[in-house]
Protein backbone atom coordinates (compact mmCIF):
# COMPACT_ATOMS: atom_id res chain seq x y z
CA UNK A 1 0.00 0.00 0.00
CA UNK A 2 1.33 3.47 -0.96
CA UNK A 3 2.21 5.92 1.73
CA UNK A 4 -0.30 8.26 3.33
CA UNK A 5 -0.56 11.53 1.59
CA UNK A 6 0.48 14.39 4.13
CA UNK A 7 -2.32 16.60 4.79
CA UNK A 8 -1.48 20.27 5.46
CA UNK A 9 -3.76 23.83 6.03
CA UNK A 10 -3.36 26.37 3.85
CA UNK A 11 -6.14 29.05 4.37
CA UNK A 12 -7.86 29.85 7.52
CA UNK A 13 -11.18 32.55 8.34
CA UNK A 14 -12.43 33.59 10.96
CA UNK A 15 -15.95 35.58 11.90
CA UNK A 16 -17.15 35.08 15.99
CA UNK A 17 -18.05 38.03 18.04
CA UNK A 18 -13.88 38.23 18.66
CA UNK A 19 -13.16 39.14 15.58
CA UNK A 20 -13.89 38.35 11.99
CA UNK A 21 -10.40 38.29 10.68
CA UNK A 22 -7.37 36.25 12.04
CA UNK A 23 -5.48 39.04 13.71
CA UNK A 24 -8.02 40.35 15.51
CA UNK A 25 -9.33 37.28 16.76
CA UNK A 26 -6.08 36.37 17.96
CA UNK A 27 -5.74 39.41 19.62
CA UNK A 28 -8.73 39.28 21.79
CA UNK A 29 -8.80 35.88 22.59
CA UNK A 30 -4.61 36.64 23.72
CA UNK A 31 -6.23 39.43 26.05
CA UNK A 32 -8.98 37.61 27.66
CA UNK A 33 -11.77 38.92 25.97
CA UNK A 34 -15.33 37.76 26.16
CA UNK A 35 -17.28 37.66 23.14
CA UNK A 36 -20.40 36.66 25.46
CA UNK A 37 -23.27 39.77 25.68
CA UNK A 38 -27.11 39.33 25.94
CA UNK A 39 -28.79 38.32 23.54
CA UNK A 40 -29.95 41.00 20.87
CA UNK A 41 -31.14 38.95 17.55
CA UNK A 42 -34.37 37.72 19.85
CA UNK A 43 -36.85 38.86 22.66
CA UNK A 44 -36.05 36.83 25.20
CA UNK A 45 -38.44 37.73 27.76
CA UNK A 46 -40.34 34.78 27.18
CA UNK A 47 -37.37 32.14 27.65
CA UNK A 48 -34.78 31.60 30.22
CA UNK A 49 -31.87 32.32 28.05
CA UNK A 50 -30.79 35.29 27.91
CA UNK A 51 -26.41 35.51 27.19
CA UNK A 52 -24.80 34.11 24.09
CA UNK A 53 -22.16 34.73 21.70
CA UNK A 54 -24.44 37.24 19.25
CA UNK A 55 -23.45 37.94 15.60
CA UNK A 56 -26.84 38.82 14.28
CA UNK A 57 -25.60 42.53 14.39
CA UNK A 58 -22.60 41.64 12.42
CA UNK A 59 -21.73 44.38 9.87
CA UNK A 60 -22.07 42.38 6.12
CA UNK A 61 -21.65 45.22 3.95
CA UNK A 62 -18.37 46.48 6.02
CA UNK A 63 -17.24 43.33 5.06
CA UNK A 64 -18.46 42.81 1.39
CA UNK A 65 -16.38 46.28 1.33
CA UNK A 66 -13.15 45.20 2.38
CA UNK A 67 -13.39 42.22 0.30
CA UNK A 68 -14.37 43.73 -3.19
CA UNK A 69 -10.51 45.53 -3.61
CA UNK A 70 -9.30 41.61 -3.56
CA UNK A 71 -11.18 40.45 -5.84
CA UNK A 72 -11.84 39.97 -9.71
CA UNK A 73 -15.37 42.44 -10.32
CA UNK A 74 -17.02 39.70 -11.40
CA UNK A 75 -16.57 37.32 -9.34
CA UNK A 76 -17.43 40.23 -6.12
CA UNK A 77 -20.65 41.04 -7.86
CA UNK A 78 -21.95 37.38 -7.95
CA UNK A 79 -20.39 37.76 -3.85
CA UNK A 80 -22.98 40.28 -3.18
CA UNK A 81 -25.95 39.43 -4.55
CA UNK A 82 -25.61 35.72 -3.36
CA UNK A 83 -24.87 37.34 0.46
CA UNK A 84 -27.77 39.90 0.06
CA UNK A 85 -30.59 37.36 -0.81
CA UNK A 86 -29.23 34.54 1.60
CA UNK A 87 -30.48 34.25 5.25
CA UNK A 88 -28.05 35.18 8.12
CA UNK A 89 -25.70 32.35 8.51
CA UNK A 90 -25.66 31.31 4.94
CA UNK A 91 -24.46 35.13 4.21
CA UNK A 92 -21.42 34.61 7.09
CA UNK A 93 -20.56 31.09 5.67
CA UNK A 94 -20.17 32.71 1.94
CA UNK A 95 -18.15 35.31 3.46
CA UNK A 96 -16.05 33.38 5.51
CA UNK A 97 -15.07 30.56 2.80
CA UNK A 98 -14.09 33.95 0.71
CA UNK A 99 -11.77 35.06 2.96
CA UNK A 100 -9.83 31.78 3.14
CA UNK A 101 -9.94 31.35 -0.12
CA UNK A 102 -7.91 34.92 -0.19
CA UNK A 103 -6.16 33.44 2.41
CA UNK A 104 -4.85 30.02 1.06
CA UNK A 105 -3.52 32.46 -2.02
CA UNK A 106 -5.43 30.97 -4.73
CA UNK A 107 -5.89 32.70 -7.93
CA UNK A 108 -8.20 30.06 -9.01
CA UNK A 109 -9.48 26.58 -8.00
CA UNK A 110 -8.76 23.38 -10.31
CA UNK A 111 -13.16 23.08 -9.72
CA UNK A 112 -13.65 19.41 -10.49
CA UNK A 113 -10.25 18.85 -7.43
CA UNK A 114 -11.82 20.72 -4.77
CA UNK A 115 -14.52 19.26 -1.99
CA UNK A 116 -16.82 21.53 0.36
CA UNK A 117 -17.80 19.61 3.67
CA UNK A 118 -20.47 22.10 5.37
CA UNK A 119 -20.16 21.30 9.51
CA UNK A 120 -23.37 21.33 10.71
CA UNK A 121 -26.89 20.10 10.61
CA UNK A 122 -30.61 22.49 11.41
CA UNK A 123 -28.36 25.25 10.65
CA UNK A 124 -31.09 28.49 10.16
CA UNK A 125 -33.06 28.02 12.81
CA UNK A 126 -34.14 31.80 13.58
CA UNK A 127 -34.46 32.32 9.57
CA UNK A 128 -37.15 29.33 9.68
CA UNK A 129 -38.85 30.18 13.35
CA UNK A 130 -39.48 34.06 10.86
CA UNK A 131 -40.84 32.12 8.41
CA UNK A 132 -43.15 29.87 10.60
CA UNK A 133 -44.33 33.21 12.53
CA UNK A 134 -44.38 34.79 9.09
CA UNK A 135 -46.62 31.89 7.77
CA UNK A 136 -49.52 32.14 10.75
CA UNK A 137 -49.76 35.62 9.76
CA UNK A 138 -49.91 34.97 5.74
CA UNK A 139 -48.57 32.57 4.39
CA UNK A 140 -47.93 34.12 0.62
CA UNK A 141 -45.36 36.40 2.35
CA UNK A 142 -43.02 33.93 3.81
CA UNK A 143 -39.71 34.35 2.27
CA UNK A 144 -40.14 33.21 -1.87
CA UNK A 145 -37.16 31.31 -1.54
CA UNK A 146 -37.04 29.97 1.87
CA UNK A 147 -37.70 26.11 0.17
CA UNK A 148 -34.03 26.57 -0.68
CA UNK A 149 -32.84 28.91 1.79
CA UNK A 150 -34.22 26.89 4.71
CA UNK A 151 -31.79 23.49 3.27
CA UNK A 152 -28.80 23.26 5.41
CA UNK A 153 -27.08 22.47 2.08
CA UNK A 154 -27.92 25.62 0.74
CA UNK A 155 -25.04 26.34 2.59
CA UNK A 156 -22.80 24.25 0.14
CA UNK A 157 -24.42 25.18 -2.86
CA UNK A 158 -23.90 28.81 -2.22
CA UNK A 159 -20.27 28.54 -1.22
CA UNK A 160 -19.67 26.29 -4.13
CA UNK A 161 -21.12 29.16 -6.60
CA UNK A 162 -19.43 31.96 -5.15
CA UNK A 163 -15.61 29.87 -5.03
CA UNK A 164 -16.77 28.31 -8.51
CA UNK A 165 -16.18 24.49 -7.23
CA UNK A 166 -17.55 21.25 -8.87
CA UNK A 167 -16.31 18.62 -6.55
CA UNK A 168 -18.49 17.05 -4.04
CA UNK A 169 -20.27 19.44 -2.04
CA UNK A 170 -22.63 18.23 1.26
CA UNK A 171 -23.26 18.95 4.82
CA UNK A 172 -21.69 16.70 8.02
CA UNK A 173 -23.72 16.18 11.26
CA UNK A 174 -22.02 15.83 14.59
CA UNK A 175 -23.41 17.56 16.72
CA UNK A 176 -21.06 19.51 18.40
CA UNK A 177 -18.82 17.63 17.04
CA UNK A 178 -19.94 18.44 13.38
CA UNK A 179 -16.17 20.79 12.69
CA UNK A 180 -14.23 17.65 13.12
CA UNK A 181 -16.33 15.41 11.30
CA UNK A 182 -16.37 17.26 8.55
CA UNK A 183 -12.55 18.19 8.88
CA UNK A 184 -11.81 13.61 8.52
CA UNK A 185 -14.01 13.58 5.76
CA UNK A 186 -11.96 16.09 3.98
CA UNK A 187 -8.81 14.37 4.81
CA UNK A 188 -10.59 11.63 3.52
CA UNK A 189 -11.64 13.19 -0.01
CA UNK A 190 -7.76 14.27 -0.38
CA UNK A 191 -6.18 10.75 0.52
CA UNK A 192 -8.86 8.33 -1.11
CA UNK A 193 -11.06 10.54 -3.43
CA UNK A 194 -8.70 11.94 -5.60
CA UNK A 195 -8.94 15.93 -4.67
CA UNK A 196 -6.09 18.24 -3.88
CA UNK A 197 -8.29 20.88 -1.96
CA UNK A 198 -11.00 20.22 0.38
CA UNK A 199 -12.70 23.53 2.12
CA UNK A 200 -13.90 23.24 5.92
CA UNK A 201 -17.00 25.33 6.43
CA UNK A 202 -17.66 25.73 10.16
CA UNK A 203 -21.04 27.09 9.60
CA UNK A 204 -23.05 29.02 11.95
CA UNK A 205 -25.77 27.68 14.34
CA UNK A 206 -28.36 30.11 14.37
CA UNK A 207 -30.32 29.06 17.30
CA UNK A 208 -33.96 30.06 17.74
CA UNK A 209 -35.87 30.91 20.88
CA UNK A 210 -37.62 27.46 21.00
CA UNK A 211 -34.23 25.70 20.79
CA UNK A 212 -32.74 27.93 23.94
CA UNK A 213 -35.39 27.50 26.13
CA UNK A 214 -35.06 23.62 24.94
CA UNK A 215 -31.57 23.63 26.48
CA UNK A 216 -32.38 25.85 29.53
CA UNK A 217 -35.41 23.15 30.44
CA UNK A 218 -32.51 19.95 29.71
CA UNK A 219 -30.35 22.02 31.92
CA UNK A 220 -27.90 21.67 28.89
CA UNK A 221 -26.94 25.86 29.39
CA UNK A 222 -26.30 28.63 31.33
CA UNK A 223 -29.27 30.33 32.60
CA UNK A 224 -29.33 31.23 36.12
CA UNK A 225 -26.38 33.44 37.93
CA UNK A 226 -25.02 35.13 35.30
CA UNK A 227 -27.60 37.12 33.18
CA UNK A 228 -26.21 40.45 34.15
CA UNK A 229 -22.60 39.57 33.67
CA UNK A 230 -23.02 37.55 30.52
CA UNK A 231 -18.78 38.01 29.99
CA UNK A 232 -18.64 35.93 33.04
CA UNK A 233 -21.24 33.30 32.39
CA UNK A 234 -19.06 31.25 30.12
CA UNK A 235 -16.32 29.54 32.83
CA UNK A 236 -14.56 26.02 31.71
CA UNK A 237 -13.08 24.65 35.20
CA UNK A 238 -14.57 26.74 37.67
CA UNK A 239 -16.74 25.70 40.67
CA UNK A 240 -19.73 27.81 39.64
CA UNK A 241 -19.83 26.71 35.81
CA UNK A 242 -23.75 26.17 34.92
CA UNK A 243 -23.58 25.26 31.80
CA UNK A 244 -22.55 26.16 28.08
CA UNK A 245 -23.17 29.56 26.30
CA UNK A 246 -24.80 29.05 23.14
CA UNK A 247 -22.61 31.13 20.43
CA UNK A 248 -22.64 32.13 17.08
CA UNK A 249 -19.27 31.46 14.94
CA UNK A 250 -18.25 30.68 11.32
CA UNK A 251 -14.46 29.60 10.75
CA UNK A 252 -13.00 27.63 7.17
CA UNK A 253 -10.40 25.57 6.89
CA UNK A 254 -8.84 25.50 3.81
CA UNK A 255 -7.14 21.74 3.92
CA UNK A 256 -5.04 20.84 1.34
CA UNK A 257 -2.51 17.91 0.23
CA UNK A 258 1.00 18.92 0.73
CA UNK A 259 2.85 18.58 -2.64
CA UNK A 260 -0.10 19.97 -4.17
CA UNK A 261 0.64 22.89 -1.61
CA UNK A 262 4.30 22.99 -2.17
CA UNK A 263 3.61 22.79 -6.33
CA UNK A 264 2.20 26.27 -5.91
CA UNK A 265 3.85 28.03 -3.43
CA UNK A 266 1.39 28.06 -0.81
CA UNK A 267 1.60 28.95 2.98
CA UNK A 268 1.54 26.17 4.91
CA UNK A 269 0.13 26.90 8.57
CA UNK A 270 0.03 23.38 10.13
CA UNK A 271 -0.01 19.28 9.25
CA UNK A 272 -3.19 17.53 9.84
CA UNK A 273 -1.76 14.23 11.52
CA UNK A 274 -5.63 12.32 12.27
CA UNK A 275 -8.89 12.85 13.00
CA UNK A 276 -10.42 9.87 14.78
CA UNK A 277 -13.90 9.45 15.31
CA UNK A 278 -15.98 7.41 17.57
CA UNK A 279 -19.52 7.09 19.03
CA UNK A 280 -21.07 5.97 22.84
CA UNK A 281 -24.28 4.15 21.74
CA UNK A 282 -26.28 6.73 24.14
CA UNK A 283 -27.88 9.12 22.07
CA UNK A 284 -28.17 11.48 24.90
CA UNK A 285 -26.15 14.48 25.92
CA UNK A 286 -24.34 12.77 28.31
CA UNK A 287 -20.46 12.27 28.05
CA UNK A 288 -18.80 9.11 28.06
CA UNK A 289 -15.12 9.26 29.95
CA UNK A 290 -14.53 5.59 28.45
CA UNK A 291 -15.65 6.89 24.44
CA UNK A 292 -13.77 9.93 25.19
CA UNK A 293 -10.45 7.61 26.25
CA UNK A 294 -10.85 5.50 23.54
CA UNK A 295 -11.41 7.73 20.82
CA UNK A 296 -7.72 10.16 21.81
CA UNK A 297 -6.09 6.46 22.22
CA UNK A 298 -6.94 5.46 19.09
CA UNK A 299 -6.38 9.24 17.32
CA UNK A 300 -2.62 8.53 18.97
CA UNK A 301 -2.08 4.99 17.54
CA UNK A 302 -3.95 5.93 13.81
CA UNK A 303 -1.66 8.59 13.75
CA UNK A 304 1.68 6.81 14.98
CA UNK A 305 2.10 9.51 18.10
CA UNK A 306 2.97 8.92 21.49
CA UNK A 307 1.18 10.58 23.83
CA UNK A 308 4.56 12.07 25.45
CA UNK A 309 4.27 13.88 21.99
CA UNK A 310 1.87 15.64 22.13
CA UNK A 311 2.04 19.08 24.00
CA UNK A 312 -1.23 20.87 23.77
CA UNK A 313 -4.58 20.29 23.90
CA UNK A 314 -7.00 22.93 22.51
CA UNK A 315 -9.92 21.44 24.73
CA UNK A 316 -13.74 20.54 24.32
CA UNK A 317 -14.61 22.10 27.56
CA UNK A 318 -18.04 24.10 27.21
CA UNK A 319 -18.15 24.96 30.76
CA UNK A 320 -21.01 22.41 31.95
CA UNK A 321 -20.39 20.84 35.52
CA UNK A 322 -20.36 17.29 33.88
CA UNK A 323 -18.52 17.74 30.60
CA UNK A 324 -15.76 19.49 31.96
CA UNK A 325 -14.42 16.87 34.19
CA UNK A 326 -15.21 14.22 32.15
CA UNK A 327 -12.83 15.19 29.82
CA UNK A 328 -10.07 16.12 32.35
CA UNK A 329 -10.62 12.61 33.91
CA UNK A 330 -10.20 11.00 30.09
CA UNK A 331 -6.78 13.43 29.30
CA UNK A 332 -5.36 11.72 32.51
CA UNK A 333 -6.52 8.13 31.20
CA UNK A 334 -4.88 8.71 28.10
CA UNK A 335 -1.94 10.54 29.30
CA UNK A 336 -1.26 9.38 32.35
CA UNK A 337 2.02 11.15 33.94
CA UNK A 338 2.45 13.20 30.95
CA UNK A 339 -0.43 14.98 31.68
CA UNK A 340 0.82 17.21 34.04
CA UNK A 341 3.35 18.41 31.25
CA UNK A 342 0.39 19.33 28.89
CA UNK A 343 -0.21 22.75 28.63
CA UNK A 344 -4.81 22.63 28.34
CA UNK A 345 -7.05 25.70 27.37
CA UNK A 346 -10.45 26.32 26.81
CA UNK A 347 -11.45 28.74 24.12
CA UNK A 348 -15.42 28.41 24.74
CA UNK A 349 -14.34 30.23 28.03
CA UNK A 350 -14.10 33.63 25.77
CA UNK A 351 -15.95 32.44 22.77
CA UNK A 352 -18.86 30.89 24.66
CA UNK A 353 -20.10 27.52 22.70
CA UNK A 354 -20.15 27.65 18.88
CA UNK A 355 -21.85 24.14 18.50
CA UNK A 356 -21.59 22.57 15.20
CA UNK A 357 -19.20 24.97 13.89
CA UNK A 358 -16.56 25.07 17.31
CA UNK A 359 -14.47 22.48 15.82
CA UNK A 360 -13.13 24.17 13.08
CA UNK A 361 -13.58 28.11 15.05
CA UNK A 362 -11.36 25.89 17.98
CA UNK A 363 -8.70 24.95 15.23
CA UNK A 364 -8.28 28.12 14.21
CA UNK A 365 -7.64 29.39 17.16
CA UNK A 366 -5.30 26.83 17.70
CA UNK A 367 -3.62 26.96 14.53
CA UNK A 368 -2.84 30.75 15.80
CA UNK A 369 -1.08 30.15 18.59
CA UNK A 370 0.82 27.59 17.61
CA UNK A 371 2.08 30.14 14.77
CA UNK A 372 2.66 32.92 17.63
CA UNK A 373 4.20 30.84 20.16
CA UNK A 374 1.65 31.62 23.09
CA UNK A 375 -1.45 30.04 24.45
CA UNK A 376 -4.33 32.13 25.05
CA UNK A 377 -5.78 31.98 28.56
CA UNK A 378 -8.80 30.33 30.10
CA UNK A 379 -10.75 33.27 31.68
CA UNK A 380 -13.12 33.35 34.77
CA UNK A 381 -11.08 30.77 36.67
CA UNK A 382 -12.08 32.55 39.74
CA UNK A 383 -12.53 29.14 41.99
CA UNK A 384 -11.11 26.18 40.22
CA UNK A 385 -12.85 22.72 40.49
CA UNK A 386 -10.51 21.27 42.97
CA UNK A 387 -10.71 18.19 40.97
CA UNK A 388 -9.03 20.43 37.72
CA UNK A 389 -5.47 19.29 38.54
CA UNK A 390 -3.83 19.77 34.99
CA UNK A 391 -2.29 23.22 33.79
CA UNK A 392 -5.31 24.55 32.19
CA UNK A 393 -3.69 28.15 31.73
CA UNK A 394 -6.03 29.28 33.79
CA UNK A 395 -6.87 33.72 33.34
CA UNK A 396 -3.17 34.31 31.86
CA UNK A 397 -1.74 33.83 28.55
CA UNK A 398 1.55 31.87 28.12
CA UNK A 399 4.18 31.43 26.21
CA UNK A 400 4.91 27.63 24.89
CA UNK A 401 5.48 26.99 20.86
CA UNK A 402 3.26 24.33 20.13
CA UNK A 403 4.43 21.16 18.52
CA UNK A 404 1.25 18.90 18.69
CA UNK A 405 -1.97 20.29 19.29
CA UNK A 406 -5.35 17.78 20.16
CA UNK A 407 -8.45 19.35 19.16
CA UNK A 408 -11.34 17.44 21.26
CA UNK A 409 -14.48 17.31 20.36
CA UNK A 410 -17.84 16.06 21.61
CA UNK A 411 -21.32 16.12 20.50
CA UNK A 412 -24.07 15.50 21.96
CA UNK A 413 -25.71 11.77 21.29
CA UNK A 414 -22.34 9.92 21.86
CA UNK A 415 -20.27 11.57 19.34
CA UNK A 416 -16.89 11.50 19.64
CA UNK A 417 -14.09 13.79 17.18
CA UNK A 418 -10.40 14.57 17.95
CA UNK A 419 -8.12 15.78 15.77
CA UNK A 420 -3.84 15.96 15.53
CA UNK A 421 -2.35 18.67 14.36
CA UNK A 422 1.34 19.59 13.77
CA UNK A 423 3.60 22.69 13.75
CA UNK A 424 4.18 22.20 10.00
CA UNK A 425 8.24 21.20 9.03
CA UNK A 426 9.56 19.77 6.02
CA UNK B 1 -55.90 55.15 -0.38
CA UNK B 2 -53.20 54.40 -2.73
CA UNK B 3 -52.42 55.32 -6.33
CA UNK B 4 -51.41 53.21 -9.35
CA UNK B 5 -47.96 55.49 -9.81
CA UNK B 6 -47.29 54.66 -5.90
CA UNK B 7 -47.48 51.09 -6.86
CA UNK B 8 -45.59 51.30 -10.09
CA UNK B 9 -43.03 53.06 -7.89
CA UNK B 10 -42.87 50.31 -4.96
CA UNK B 11 -42.50 47.91 -7.88
CA UNK B 12 -39.44 49.65 -9.49
CA UNK B 13 -38.15 50.14 -6.62
CA UNK B 14 -37.80 46.26 -6.18
CA UNK B 15 -37.18 45.06 -9.25
CA UNK B 16 -33.77 47.72 -9.33
CA UNK B 17 -32.93 46.17 -6.24
CA UNK B 18 -33.31 42.70 -7.08
CA UNK B 19 -31.22 42.96 -10.43
CA UNK B 20 -28.48 44.29 -7.65
CA UNK B 21 -28.68 48.30 -9.67
CA UNK B 22 -28.27 47.11 -12.78
CA UNK B 23 -30.65 48.97 -14.11
CA UNK B 24 -32.00 52.92 -13.26
CA UNK B 25 -35.47 53.92 -12.56
CA UNK B 26 -35.56 55.30 -15.97
CA UNK B 27 -34.91 52.15 -17.47
CA UNK B 28 -38.43 50.70 -15.86
CA UNK B 29 -40.96 51.04 -19.23
CA UNK B 30 -44.12 49.45 -17.38
CA UNK B 31 -44.86 48.24 -21.00
CA UNK B 32 -42.20 45.62 -20.99
CA UNK B 33 -42.11 42.77 -19.10
CA UNK B 34 -39.44 42.05 -16.20
CA UNK B 35 -37.42 39.63 -18.62
CA UNK B 36 -36.87 42.32 -20.78
CA UNK B 37 -35.24 43.97 -18.20
CA UNK B 38 -32.80 41.18 -17.49
CA UNK B 39 -34.27 39.63 -14.65
CA UNK B 40 -35.07 35.84 -14.60
CA UNK B 41 -37.97 33.68 -13.32
CA UNK B 42 -36.79 33.60 -9.52
CA UNK B 43 -36.40 37.82 -9.80
CA UNK B 44 -39.92 38.72 -10.83
CA UNK B 45 -41.16 36.02 -7.79
CA UNK B 46 -38.65 37.84 -5.52
CA UNK B 47 -40.17 41.09 -7.14
CA UNK B 48 -43.71 39.99 -6.62
CA UNK B 49 -43.09 39.01 -3.19
CA UNK B 50 -41.19 42.07 -1.88
CA UNK B 51 -44.21 44.18 -3.52
CA UNK B 52 -46.99 42.56 -1.77
CA UNK B 53 -45.20 42.58 1.63
CA UNK B 54 -44.37 45.73 1.12
CA UNK B 55 -47.97 47.01 -0.16
CA UNK B 56 -49.40 44.82 2.46
CA UNK B 57 -51.62 43.05 -0.51
CA UNK B 58 -52.59 39.09 -1.67
CA UNK B 59 -52.39 38.11 -5.23
CA UNK B 60 -53.52 34.42 -5.94
CA UNK B 61 -50.36 33.34 -7.66
CA UNK B 62 -52.75 31.26 -10.31
CA UNK B 63 -53.70 35.18 -11.84
CA UNK B 64 -49.91 36.44 -11.40
CA UNK B 65 -48.71 33.62 -13.67
CA UNK B 66 -51.07 35.22 -16.36
CA UNK B 67 -49.28 38.57 -16.39
CA UNK B 68 -46.74 39.64 -19.52
CA UNK B 69 -45.88 43.00 -18.52
CA UNK B 70 -45.13 45.09 -15.54
CA UNK B 71 -48.12 47.58 -16.15
CA UNK B 72 -50.25 44.15 -15.28
CA UNK B 73 -48.25 43.68 -12.10
CA UNK B 74 -49.15 47.71 -11.10
CA UNK B 75 -52.95 46.64 -12.00
CA UNK B 76 -53.09 43.70 -9.90
CA UNK B 77 -51.45 44.35 -6.80
CA UNK B 78 -53.55 48.26 -7.28
CA UNK B 79 -57.13 46.34 -7.07
CA UNK B 80 -55.64 44.03 -5.00
CA UNK B 81 -55.77 46.72 -2.33
CA UNK B 82 -58.33 48.71 -3.69
CA UNK B 83 -60.44 45.41 -2.39
CA UNK B 84 -58.38 44.84 0.99
CA UNK B 85 -59.58 48.52 2.04
CA UNK B 86 -63.26 47.84 0.97
CA UNK B 87 -63.35 44.72 2.99
CA UNK B 88 -62.07 46.63 5.84
CA UNK B 89 -64.47 48.95 5.18
CA UNK B 90 -67.09 46.53 5.31
CA UNK B 91 -66.07 45.12 8.27
CA UNK B 92 -65.79 48.10 10.31
CA UNK B 93 -69.64 49.10 9.19
CA UNK B 94 -70.44 45.20 10.36
CA UNK B 95 -69.08 45.72 13.82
Amino acid sequence: MSEKKRIVITGMAINTRLGDNLDTFYDNLMAGKSGVTNWTMMDTSRIYSKVGGDLSEYNVREKLATLKPKLPLEQFKKLRRMVKRAPFTTKLSMLAAMDAYLDAGFKALDPFRTSLAVAGHNLNKMYQHENYLQFEEEPDYIDNLSSVHSLDTDHAGSVSEVLGIHGPIYTMGGACASGNIALRNTVDEIRHHDHDVGFVVGATLEFAPLDLHAMCLLGAISFQSFNDTPEQASRPYDAKREGFIPSHGTAVLVVEDLEHAKARGAKIYAEILGVTATSDANHLPTPSEEGQTRTMQRLLKNSGVAPEQVDYICAHATSTPLGDITEINSIKRVFGDHAKKLKINAPKSMLGHTCWSAAVVETVAGVMQMQKGWLHPSINIEERDSRVDLDVCANEPVEHQIEIMLKNSFGFGGINVCSLIKRYSN
Amino acid sequence: MITKEAVLEVVTENLIDTLDDEIEAKDVDASKSMKDLGANSLDIVEVVSSSMRQLKVKVPRSELSKLTNIQELVDVLYQAGIDKDQEQEQQAKAS
